[in-house]
């Protein structure tokens, strides 16, 4: 996703190495969007979206999943935690599966993020 | 310090949401987005820091993007952008609108580029990896931002050991890059543009000598500066080297005249009007 503007042209026709913000990846035939762009646009999100404490938050990218008790559908979902809406999940097979990218999960563990 | 992303939340949130956790932000008054985080606090270990509420980046690095002033709807050039600090602040000015070319050559440095601007949502930038000095020239800008690399003579206060590596005649060496790099950000700007120069430098050999240099060979025009740091000016000669009373009008940011990095910055136009 790139911003729309007069200057759009321009700046697609450079040499690009990364265009914008991604906003969605293909993963195993389904479209899964990107933890950024939950991030960005996260207060707009009203369905399938979870509130998490971040204890159990931490639980979550510790272990890579938690045992879901949402009773929200499965498939993807935003992880709000403390608030703060802070990436990607999936909710399969009664579980919640984190889907945070790997340097979301390596700065959480190395800062002790609390 | 910290700046609060606008982008991803306003001030006030933030400040409700670190205050649960007992950590008290104390506002600069220089901008509504500026914050002193708590001595003895680890910045970087909240969740909202993760989550791109907020940046941890030195007052002083503000000026040159506050200087450029870039507008709703234009198109900036940062032509060395990583790690995306003023990258980052350029979108939050310009709230993710216009363009910004984010240029970076070095592909180490890339991945805290990119790393920067995702964290921070920034959404209306385009990177590049052209070797700054050879930019196309076919492309044009309302702004440009040439925050140079340099000696770092200005980081010495918080990063000691900058001066390990340090040699007599280091800044020779960097002066015929940031020359080149500086000309060539001239020659992308738009007549009646702005070009903001900086380096957290202190060096006249690679300041006022690279910023004279332009001069000399581009119709390029100094302009004074308002920005809201005590600072000193430019200075008009270094050793037998003289570059002019001009130069007074860039600004040269101490640590002694205020708590923060070195930063030397000069502001030029390019005469003629925008199309």
């Amino acid at each position: 996703m790139i911003r729309r503007s007069a200057h759009i042209e321009q700046a697609l026709a450079v040499k690009v190495h990364v265009p914008g913000l991604a906003v969605l990846r293909r993963v195993s035939g389904y479209l899964k969007p990107t933890g950024a762009i939950l991030q960005l646009a996260g207060h707009l999100v009203s369905r399938n979206a979870l509130d998490l404490s971040e204890e159990e938050l931490s639980r979550l990218l510790e272990k890579g999943h938690i045992a879901d008790e949402s009773g929200l559908e499965e498939g993807y979902v935003m992880i709000r935690a403390g608030g703060v809406p802070a990436g990607c999940g999936l909710i399969l097979g009664g579980r919640l599966l984190g889907r945070f990218p790997k340097w979301f999960r390596a700065m959480y563990k190395k800062y002790g993020v609390a | 310090m910290i700046r609060v992303n606008t982008l991803k939340c306003s001030p006030g949130s933030l400040v409700d949401h670190l205050e649960r956790k007992a950590v008290i932000l104390r506002p600069l008054g220089i901008r509504p987005y500026l914050f002193e985080y708590p001595a003895g606090g680890a910045a970087g270990s909240t969740l909202e820091f993760l989550s791109g509420w907020y940046h941890i980046q030195s007052l002083s690095s503000h000026v040159p993007v506050w200087v450029l002033a870039p507008e709703k709807n234009e198109s900036v050039l940062d032509l060395c952008a990583s790690p995306g600090s003023k990258t980052s602040l350029l979108a939050q000015e310009m709230r993710n609108s216009g363009s910004i070319l984010a240029n970076e050559k070095k592909t180490l440095r890339l991945r805290a580029l990119l790393n920067t601007l995702i964290r921070l949502g920034v959404a209306n930038t385009v990177v590049s990896t052209y070797t700054g000095e050879d930019f196309p020239k076919r492309f044009v800008f309302d702004r440009v931002l040439v925050d140079a690399p340099c000696s770092g003579e200005g980081n010495v206060r918080i990063r000691p050991g900058a001066l390990l590596g340090y040699t007599n005649g280091a800044g020779k060496q960097l002066l015929e890059i940031q020359k080149r790099l500086l000309v060539r950000g001239f020659d992308v700007l738009k007549p009646g543009g702005r070009l903001v120069y900086s380096t957290c430098t202190y060096n006249p050999e690679e300041n006022e000598a690279a910023v004279a240099h332009l001069l000399t060979v581009r119709d390029a025009v100094l302009e004074n500066i308002e920005q809201p740091l005590p600072h000193s000016p430019g200075v008009t000669e270094y050793g037998n080297v003289r570059y002019g009373n001009e130069l007074a009008k860039c600004v040269r940011i101490y640590p002694h005249q205020v708590q923060t990095g070195g930063f030397f910055i000069a502001s030029v136009v390019k005469p003629g009007n925008a199309c």
